[in-house]
């Protein structure tokens, strides 16, 4: 398979992937621009492998995770107080009022923890699936998706919302 | 708390960041077009002209020595990098990568120009001195692999998807590749460096982004 019959079957569930991972369109797309630059040019050893999307998946994530320094560089990052940002107002439907809030509390995950809770719920990946993707073990896996969601629980936020629920 | 439906659904939704297809296919295409100019313009024999003097160089090092690793004298004759900066680490100057690897290609060049290569038959440990020059030429000492095989020209431009020429296409080469971090970003690169075994034709360099499976060509040395 070329490159370009690739990037025709995949590209688009790529360009969610990316943006669901990252979950900035820009940086999503450089995200991707850089994965994709990365391994076009080796693709004949690539399209070779069994899992060739899986392949590209990872690069992306790799290099979603390795940004990291980078980004705490030349980013301003959302701030963890969320209390401090605005709330949804009342009339706002409960609807739209969670999906802020989860918005909000995905953003604020660490990347490991996020890249975890995006291969197992959007992916659906099972954890020696998302072991490999992230290069990591079964158990680091694990340890990562337990604090993410007990950071999207307990969250402040979180509860004080449950607590408006009818 | 959070259901896992709920979960599910917020990050479908943040599907909304998807980037567009569409930029990402122009950018790609751009820089595939760039990687075409910057591979024919090295293309040829110029670089392989050389590679050939470094690794003749190395190689009479090699044959007085029995060491595999060029001698001081002759890393610093291919040696890119301004005074100064570390060895080990890529090339990092404000010329463009493509002036970089021109000019690591002319030095190369000029340090071997009295040199030819015998090679009938060449020994292994002339080859691997080859790549550990050029790798050096290049930029980078350390490069991740020095692997060759013993083909024909035909079979090599079949790998290398570019039109060969049809009237030595079942002479012997030797097609090295040498794969490191050649680029200023010190990004993966790969560099095929074709020997004719004939003497017929000169050598020539195909890179940055040659990278093809030996394997499929014959038995990989290293």
């Amino acid at each position: 398979m070329e490159f370009e019959e690739f990037l025709d079957r995949e590209l688009v569930a790529l360009t969610r992937f990316a943006g669901v991972l990252v979950g900035n369109r820009q940086d999503a797309h450089d995200v991707l621009a850089d994965a994709l630059l990365a391994v076009g040019p080796q693709w004949q050893r690539i399209s070779r492998l069994d899992h060739p999307t899986a392949y590209v998946r990872k690069a992306v994530v790799n290099r979603f995770l390795a940004d990291r320094r980078k980004a705490g560089r030349r980013r301003t990052e959302t701030t963890g107080e969320a209390h401090r940002l605005d709330r949804p107002v009342d009339d706002v439907s409960t609807a739209i009022g969670n999906r802020d809030l989860l918005d909000r509390l995905l953003r604020d995950l660490p990347r490991q923890q996020r890249s975890v809770v995006v291969l197992r719920y959007y992916l659906g990946l099972n954890d020696a699936a998302v072991a490999d993707q992230l290069g990591c073990s079964v158990s680091s896996v694990r340890s990562n998706m337990s604090r993410a969601l007990a950071r999207l629980r307990v969250s402040p936020e979180l509860l004080e919302s449950e607590a408006r629920r009818p | 708390m959070i259901t896992t439906d709920e979960l599910q659904r917020a990050l479908t939704e943040q599907e909304r960041f998807a980037p567009d297809p569409a930029q990402l296919r122009q950018l790609l295409a751009a820089t595939a077009a760039r990687r075409q100019r910057t591979r024919r313009r090295l293309g040829g024999p110029l670089l392989l002209a050389a590679a050939v003097a470094a690794v003749a160089t190395t190689t009479a090092i090699v044959s007085s020595t029995g060491d595999t690793v060029p001698s001081g004298r002759t890393a610093a004759s291919v040696d890119t990098r301004p005074a100064g900066q570390p060895t080990g680490a890529p090339v990092t100057t404000a010329e463009s990568e493509q002036d970089r690897i021109m000019k690591a290609v002319e030095r190369c060049q000029a340090s071997a120009e009295p040199v030819r290569l015998d090679s009938a038959q060449p020994e292994p440990d002339a080859i691997r001195a080859l790549g550990v020059a050029c790798a050096a030429a290049l930029g980078d000492r350390q490069p991740r692999s020095i692997e060759w095989v013993r083909t024909t020209v035909r079979e090599l431009y079949v790998q290398l998807r570019a039109g060969g020429p049809a009237t030595y296409a079942d002479d012997p080469v030797i097609a090295l590749q040498l794969v490191g971090a050649f680029t200023q970003a010190g990004g993966s690169g790969a560099f095929i460096v074709m020997i004719d075994l004939t003497g017929k034709q000169p050598p020539s360099v195909q890179g940055p982004d040659a990278a093809i499976n030996l394997a499929v060509l014959g038995r990989v040395q290293r």
